[in-house]
């Protein structure tokens, strides 16, 4: 029990130290957008901090990590600004029928995940054998993680999870796996949280329903996958939730919050795993690809795409993430043995036959098929930057199965239906707000924050309300 | 129409989807005390995994923290093939944190070779002058090795 509780300890403290940023919050965002921004945010920062700790020499430690948060903290209570408070401020009571089943969904993942029946074989073979090895090491043991025969354990991955793992192994006293798959249940109820605040900018009078059969559909699709292929224990939920999170900021043309978040995302995916650094660069590539809004003073040097603000607004987070990893990396000699090669005919026939393969994998249930929808995502300028993310994420895993040394059908089989997972929730909810939502183009003379809800003119013309 | 439709349908069908791999988890979780799985299939808290720890003890009593322990198994059990070995190796590096545990096959051979102060035999048997039999049980042995 106390385990359990110290995992909830912390994933709120995190929560709450990351909703102290008040640049982060879109004049847009909801109540509930915030704490899934300020979660991420929290633990972005919790990234930050340890590595800082293991860079300076200084063990981990109840009394190192805590005063390290409780620092950050204060600084941020100071220095972090004020968020103006008001109704959207205010956390949704008026559940429907849709979050109530998402809720069902997540306490049924829940309940089996702490069952461990549920846990991904992952968890035994690297993620929770790091967690252990640096909660005992109290800190990341780059010596174990050099080991010649530590090629297996993926040395080269970032560690946010299993520095999540070691620190609440650290506050509880002892390592807990049932607890620590609490964090997958965080992770999925933010993710449930963040694409059920993007289906509401679905118009509520073109289908009454749609929000609650799409906030329905997206958890008890990932629901059932996520018990069938035994998601609990990884990291994979952090790309697909920095991913579904970034769909609100990417949808409006850029401003300042827009860039903030995004910085904040692709660090928090950058700093999960090996995959999350290649989508962090195409996060910022995207968004300082994108034109700003007109008067959303984004104006600088080099114009408004190149701006320095811009760039230093979306890049700082993901470069503090990358480059320490990075060096340690190289400092080391982590990178695993990517047996590269050339691309084959046959490797590629062998390759896609694969990925059909697991396209019809039984605990996916038919819902990866959603993927080959991801081109329908360009069809409309709101969806666009999303397909471009989602499009060259996908590429990425194309290539590195067309390219690589390995067993290809073997490799294929053991790992794609896991990279499905970062992909699949995000165009589920592309997917939706391109359907359920009108084909009327958005109102430019509403008020800012409700343009995204504003479908129809005489809605325009009475301002949303 | 054709939305309402389309929608209906896939939520029917995710609802259905759950509600099978959740009987299905139920199921194999009152199975769980008589799972026989192959080793790649191994889960937390199964027969296999608890017979691979009670095994380990060996380890845990004789073995300082932070050694170097070299773990070795069959090779050619299970549906697995030459994999099973691998597998094995990676739960019990997973059941011994505090431990360093180095495959026999190792990638430097040399370095384990130079480093190994134990090793571990898990249901195989090793015939090596090198070792000193420290503790054994049924399908398992714990090892010295001597200096060159």
């Amino acid at each position: 029990m106390i385990p359990a509780l110290c995992v909830l300890a912390l994933a709120l403290v995190l929560t709450f130290l990351g909703t102290r940023f008040a640049a982060l919050t879109a004049p847009e965002d909801t109540a509930l957008q915030r704490l899934v921004m300020g979660a991420i945010t929290g633990m972005v920062a919790f990234h930050l901090l340890v590595t800082f700790l293991d860079l300076t020499g200084l063990r981990w430690s109840r009394a190192s990590l805590g005063i390290a948060v409780a620092v950050t903290l204060s600084l941020a209570l100071r220095f972090g600004g004020r968020i103006a408070e008001g109704e959207r401020r205010r956390l949704p009571s008026d559940l429907g029928w849709g979050d109530e089943t998402a809720l069902l969904s997540l306490a049924v993942f829940a309940l089996i995940a702490l069952t461990l029946w549920a846990t991904t074989p992952d968890f035994v073979f690297h993620w929770g054998l790091k967690g252990n090895r640096f909660f005992l090491a109290r800190g990341v043991d780059y010596p174990y993680l050099a080991r010649s025969w530590g090629w297996s354990i993926h040395p080269d991955y970032p560690n946010l999870v299993p520095e999540l793992y070691a620190a609440s192994a650290l506050a509880a006293g002892r390592f807990d796996p049932p607890s620590l798959m609490l964090w997958s249940v965080f992770f999925f109820a933010l993710l449930l949280a963040a694409a059920r605040e993007t289906l509401r900018s679905l118009d509520p009078h073109d289908l009454p329903w749609g929000r609650q059969a799409g906030i329905a559909l997206v958890a008890v699709a990932l629901g059932a996958f996520a018990i069938g292929h035994r998601m609990a224990g990884g990291a994979d939920w952090l790309p697909a939730l920095a991913l579904v999170a970034a769909i609100p900021a990417l949808s409006r043309p850029p401003d300042t919050a827009g860039d903030l978040q995004i910085g904040a995302l692709a660090a928090f995916a950058a700093a999960a795993k090996v995959e999350g650094v290649m989508l962090a660069g195409l996060l910022c590539l995207v968004q300082l690809a994108r034109r700003p809004a007109p008067g959303a003073n984004l104006q600088s040097t080099f114009g408004h795409r190149l701006a320095i603000g811009r760039l230093l607004r979306l890049g700082t987070l993901p470069a503090l993430v990358i480059l320490p990893w990075w060096i340690q990396v190289q400092r080391y000699h982590l990178f695993s043995v990517m047996s590269n090669d050339h691309l084959t005919p046959e490797r590629t026939r062998t390759a896609f036959a694969a990925i059909l393969d697991v396209l019809g994998f039984s605990a996916w249930h038919g819902f990866s098929y959603v993927i080959v929808l991801l081109p329908l995502l360009f069809l409309r300028p709101s969806t666009r930057p999303l397909a471009w993310v989602l499009g060259g994420q996908l590429a990425f895993y194309l290539w590195i199965y067309l390219v690589s040394g390995f067993d290809t059908r073997f490799y294929v089989l053991t790992s794609f239906p896991r990279l499905l997972f970062h992909l699949v929730p995000a165009v589920m909810v592309g997917v939706m707000l391109l359907f359920l939502s009108p084909k009327t183009p958005p109102c430019p003379s509403a008020p800012r924050g409700c343009r995204a809800c504003c479908g129809r003119p005489s809605r325009c013309r009475s301002g949303c309300r | 129409m054709p939305r309402k439709l389309l929608l209906g349908f896939a939520l029917a069908w995710g609802a259905l989807s759950l509600l099978r791999e959740t009987g299905s988890a139920l199921a194999g979780l009152d199975g769980r005390a008589e799972l026989r799985a192959d080793v790649a299939d191994w889960q937390l808290g199964t027969p296999p995994v608890e017979h691979l720890d009670r095994c380990l003890d060996l380890v845990r009593r004789h073995v300082p923290p932070d050694r170097l322990v070299v773990f070795a198994s069959s090779s050619n059990t299970g549906e697995t093939g030459p994999d099973g070995e691998f597998y094995r190796w990676r739960w019990a590096a997973y059941l011994l944190p505090q431990y360093d545990l180095a495959p026999l096959q190792s990638p430097m051979p040399a370095e384990t070779a130079r480093r190994a102060e134990y090793l571990l035999a898990y249901e195989r048997t090793l015939e090596i002058p090198r070792l000193e039999v420290l503790e054994e049980r049924p399908g398992c042995r714990l090892y010295r090795v001597k200096a060159p």
